[in-house]
């Protein structure tokens, strides 16, 4: 019996050395070499191989897809092919893609590519040109055909300036970001509109897959990889029919005012240029952007693929108009009469008028201390109180409240300067704080501002002094005063919801990738974060109901100044202010901020047209067609109202 | 029950409570790597894991009392360790790399029901030689399943597998057990014949080729369809025991010459025959060469293992995802870097503990097959360790089998299960039978004593 014993004893040895020999070799793996491995790591080093994210989408109100990413045939090449293949490669496919080998080359040794991905070198491939490379695989080593996320602006040039759009990030963006790894050079960023506002939420966080490389670049290993989060998606505040809506009209507007004759011109063939014009729509019940244009606007698809050299230039050129100005926050106009809201909330408040304060308008006015210089109006109305001199826009009601404080200010009353102080708080001469990344501040010219650019360059401006005419001509939103259009359509917000200042929204919500708009419940699970409405104060506005009486009769009294422009429009669906700016050396900038219902406005419809002759001859139409989208009426065609003959 | 019974019962419950232990806290410490609290499915987890142990405990109790303590503690704490690293994978699971930790604990529960099964039924092992020829029909044909069309199914480049239904199988792995039964039996039955030699071939003394036919034959023929199959690891395995067996039953150290030549020599044949045989080889002696292309394997395994070190990165907190099929062939790597030289240490001497107690068992076997079946039965679970190990860690060229209870795979888990249910047996039998011999022996010093 013993023999076997010793046989298995011996197996047992064996076994004993061969376990031996695994725990000395597990020895020598993990304690002995560590340092050595470590060095081998040292040696290489290590490279982060990105994973772009796939961009959020744009989504409007109703959740409506405005941007989106479209899937696109792509051809990459590896670049760890050798020289002769590489040419070979090349060659073969700049006869198959129908491009030169140089082009495909310069793309291929781009140096902004990573040289561990393989690199895209032809974009938006037909089907039949892929299939052609796929099929014939082993003519193309190192070809991959492979589908990306590309930015896709569903609509075209629809909503261009709310959108934006995206390009690569140049030095100056990259050396602005906090986290240093964000972005890498050739990155996608947003340039402009909600694109640039809300980049960091539509961006999502690229993959990173780290890898060791040996001196030669071969990858060694992986080190560890983060996935890619996709970006968020953002619901604006837009809506789709209402933004077609206000850029049709915008431009059915421009159109019409181009074939009609410039009514302030003595020369009868001399037609309004209408070049260019913004329209916005507020909603007053939390200062949401309901729909924001700008003309003339692009389409935002041409940067997709990155820009062309020419249309770049193009698009620089300023006889064309800068089409990428988003002439609706940065655009700064003569609000002229629309200003005279500012102007009979500052009398009322001051005390100079109250609503029953009637005057004669003789169309002219003189400040007591200067009667030969007189200041002139437009037409002579007869005895007008505040509702009826906002309706007829009568210039001398307002001439007398701007002198009357020009009065009190050199007296030292604290009232004197209720027209600067108003115009501050209703929000003039500030940013108001809309998403959008090139709003202008405007100005708001008073005795301090004038003093200033006096002591800056005294040859150009050569009296420091606040004179009775800046305050007068400031009355009626001539002189120096300077507004975007987004902030007069603040300001009559402000009246409409009748004090409460909120900063224009234009988007409500973000939520995570992939949300199904039409599905309440997806939407709530997958709500990021709300963007509430933004209250920026209060305004005291007394006598709102004599403004509003008198907006009303802007377009209803039969001497209203936009009453033809309504004609035919249901009573008391519509309230408004026209203007008529004059510029130095330019035909008439048009404006007409409307309101509506009249008595409790929902909406505020602004819309301003530079060259565009009277506000009640050009904007005002297209105001109305806005609002009739807004309360659900048939969209009338925008036609230009021209003043009768001689007038 | 017998006090050696209830000590070695009682013993094997402690050693089971360790076991236990050691899982529900690696199961807490993984949980921890991702959120700090104790997982919510803890409790769940630990009734499971007691549940289990306490169910191939009881069988034990109930049909081999006196088998051996150390064998099911063991199994259990490889078990756990290798569940929680398989769980740990999960957490980076990919469409290439899908969990398989849900899938693996219905094997671990199929598995036990197994090893209680086998312990119902097989009774007594000598039996089972008496059915040797079956089983080797059985084993045979086992092994050619695969090759069937339309059965068997191809992964990873092997055709090991059959599928059936959603389920596939490695019935290679049973093929194992099966023909050890028969080397087994044979061998005690022919040993005499093998050992003594009766043709002389210059100065050795050959035995008759009609005694040792019928034994190479089936071997040849196993390692051939391996070959066709592709399963380095398994032909390796099968070549061991086989020449282990052989030495053990008829001490002859020509045999394990003889054996160690052949294995030679069908090593240069298949070097020379099979592309990937080659590719083996040279990524084993150098898998720098092609780090990104054949040696991405071996080289992701030898960083896993260095950057683990002597404590390792904890668990969950390296990148064991990163070696291809970790969870099965490649998981001591995944616990070299998670649980460093101490656990890599820890794995190994819990199979030195296993091989070694089942060498015990074989020794101490008071039946020729008993002994030879058991030395068999060892054999395969220490050669299996010793090359997946070695193969991972680059002592020898890499060749694919699981890692006894700690890979994931179903049939590898049963087929274990199954052979530590035989030991346990073996251990048994051989227990009753040296407390009736010492029985025996003391009333013969009685009857001694009273004649005198």
């Amino acid at each position: 019996m013993s023999t076997p014993r010793i046989r298995a004893s011996v197996i047992s040895v064996i076994a004993l050395a061969l376990f031996g020999a695994l725990f000395a070799r597990l020895w020598y793996l993990q304690v002995a070499t560590t340092s050595e491995f470590e060095a081998a790591a040292a040696r290489n080093s290590v490279q982060e191989i990105i994973d772009p994210a796939p961009r959020g989408r744009i989504l409007d109100v109703k959740g409506r897809v405005l941007v989106d990413n479209r899937m696109a045939n792509v051809l990459t090449v590896d670049r760890t092919i050798t020289d002769r293949q590489q040419r070979e490669v090349l060659r073969k496919l700049s006869v198959r893609l129908d491009r030169s080998p140089k082009q495909l080359k310069a793309r291929l040794d781009d140096p902004r590519n990573s040289p561990y991905t393989p690199v895209r070198i032809a974009d938006n491939l037909t089907y039949e040109q892929l299939q052609y490379v796929a099929e014939h695989r082993t003519e193309f080593p190192g070809v991959r055909a492979a589908t990306v996320p590309v930015r896709q602006y569903v609509n075209g040039s629809t909503a261009f300036h709310v959108l934006g759009y995206l390009g690569e990030i140049n030095e100056a963006e990259l050396k602005a970001q906090v986290d240093p790894h964000a972005y890498q050079l050739g990155d996608k960023i947003g340039k402009s509109g909600v694109e640039l506002t809300y980049e960091s939420d539509l961006r999502g966080r690229p993959g990173v897959t780290r890898v060791e490389v040996d001196a030669t670049g071969r990858v060694v290993r992986r080190l560890d990889k983060r996935p890619a989060r996709a970006g968020h998606d953002v619901r604006l505040t837009v809506d789709l029919d209402v933004q077609q809506v206000t850029e049709a009209a915008l431009k059915q507007g421009l159109d019409a005012a181009r074939k009609v004759k410039d009514p302030a011109s003595k020369d009868k063939f001399r037609l309004l240029n209408a070049p260019a014009g913004a329209a916005i729509v507020l909603d007053t019940t939390d200062g949401s952007v309901v729909s924001l244009a700008s003309e003339p606007d692009f389409n935002a698809n041409e940067f997709v693929n990155g820009i062309r050299q020419s249309t770049w230039e193009w698009l620089g050129d300023p006889r064309n108009n800068l089409p990428l100005v988003d002439r609706a926050v940065s655009g700064m106009y003569a609000p002229a009469s629309t200003f005279k809201l500012v102007t009979a909330i500052a009398g009322l408040r001051a005390g100079v008028v109250d609503p029953t304060t009637t005057i004669v308008d003789n169309a002219r006015y003189a400040y007591p201390t200067d009667p030969d210089h007189p200041f002139k109006g437009e037409g002579a109305n007869g005895k007008v109180d505040l509702p009826r001199a906002l309706a007829v826009s009568s210039d001398v009601y307002f001439y007398r409240i701007g002198g009357e404080l020009f009065a009190r200010q050199k007296r030292g009353d604290p009232t004197g300067t209720a027209l600067q102080d108003t115009a501050r708080e209703l929000g003039f001469g500030a940013a108001t704080g809309i998403a959008l990344p090139t709003e202008s501040v405007g100005r708001v010219p008073d005795a301090a501002w004038k003093q200033a650019i006096h002591d800056k360059n005294p040859a150009a401006f050569p009296y420091p002094e606040w004179l009775p005419g800046d305050n007068i001509l400031s009355s009626i939103g001539q002189g120096d005063m300077l507004v975007t259009p987004v902030q007069m359509a603040s300001a009559y917000m402000t009246l409409a919801d009748g004090g409460t200042r909120y900063s224009p929204r234009l988007a409500d919500a973000v939520f995570r990738a992939g949300v199904d708009a039409g599905n309440a419940k997806d939407l709530a699970a997958k709500k990021v974060r709300d963007l509430a409405p933004i209250k920026l104060g209060t305004v005291d506005i007394p006598q709102r109901d004599a403004l509003m009486a008198g907006f009303t009769g802007v377009v209803e009294n039969p001497k209203g100044t936009a009453t033809a422009a309504f004609a035919g429009f249901p009573p008391g669906l519509a309230a408004g202010k026209t203007g008529t700016a004059q510029v130095q050396g330019k035909q008439n900038t048009s404006w007409f901020v409307g309101m509506t219902p009249a008595a409790q406005p929902r909406y505020i419809v602004l819309v301003v047209v530079e060259e565009g002759g009277y506000g009640a001859q050009t904007a005002a139409p297209i105001s109305r067609a806005i609002m009739e989208q807004l309360n659900g009426l048939p969209v009338g065609a925008v036609t230009n109202v021209s003043p009768p003959a001689g007038n | 029950m017998s006090p050696l019974a209830r000590f070695r019962r009682t013993r094997e419950l402690s050693l089971g409570a360790l076991a236990v232990l050691v899982a529900a806290g690696g199961y807490v410490l993984l949980a921890l790597s991702d959120a700090p609290s104790v997982p919510p499915r803890f409790w769940g987890f630990l009734a499971a894991i007691i549940g289990l142990f306490a169910s191939a405990h009881v069988a034990v109790r109930r049909f081999a009392p006196k088998a051996d303590a150390t064998l099911l503690p063991i199994a259990a704490m490889l078990l756990g360790i290798g569940f929680i690293t398989i769980s740990r994978l999960d957490l980076d699971a990919t469409k290439a790399e899908p969990a398989v930790g849900p899938a693996q604990s219905v094997w671990i529960a199929v598995g036990i029901a197994m090893f209680v099964l086998t312990l119902f039924v097989v009774r007594n092992v000598r039996t089972l030689a008496r059915y040797r020829y079956t089983f080797l029909l059985l084993g045979v044909g086992a092994l050619m399943l695969p090759l069937i069309p339309g059965l068997g199914a191809e992964i990873n480049g092997a055709r090991l597998w059959i599928r059936l239904g959603g389920l596939t199988f490695q019935p290679g792995e049973l093929a194992k057990v099966l023909l050890v039964i028969f080397f087994a039996a044979y061998l005690v039955e022919k040993r005499e014949l093998l050992s003594s030699g009766s043709r002389r071939l210059g100065r050795l003394y050959l035995p008759d080729p009609k005694h040792l036919g019928p034994l190479l034959l089936p071997w040849g023929v196993s390692i051939l369809i391996m070959v066709q199959q592709k399963d380095l690891g398994s032909s390796l395995l099968f070549f061991a025991v086989f020449v282990a067996m052989l030495y053990i039953a008829t001490l002859r150290s020509a045999y394990l010459l003889a054996g160690g030549a052949l294995f030679v020599g069908a090593v240069a044949i298949a070097y020379q025959a099979f592309g990937h045989v080659q590719q083996r080889v040279s990524v084993w002696i150098n898998p720098w060469a092609d780090a990104r292309g054949d040696g991405y394997q071996l080289t992701q395994s030898l960083f896993a293992f260095g950057s683990g070190g002597f404590a390792g990165r904890g668990i969950g907190l390296g990148n064991p995802d990163i070696i291809p099929v970790h969870s099965t062939d490649f998981i001591f790597a995944a616990i070299g870097e998670e649980l460093g030289l101490l656990g890599t240490v820890a794995v190994l001497g819990c199979f030195l503990l296993l091989v070694g107690s089942a060498y015990r068992i074989a020794i101490q076997a008071t039946r020729p097959f008993s002994q030879l079946f058991a030395a068999g039965l060892a054999t395969i679970l220490g050669i299996q360790a010793f090359v997946i190990v070695g193969g991972v860690t680059r002592v020898i060229p890499l060749t694919g089998v699981t890692l006894p209870f700690v890979s994931y795979g179903g049939s590898s888990l049963i087929a274990n299960f199954i052979i530590l249910a035989l030991l346990l047996r073996i251990s048994h039998e051989s227990a009753v039978d040296a407390e009736a011999e010492a029985e025996g022996l003391a009333r013969l010093a009685e009857i001694e004593s009273a004649h005198a």
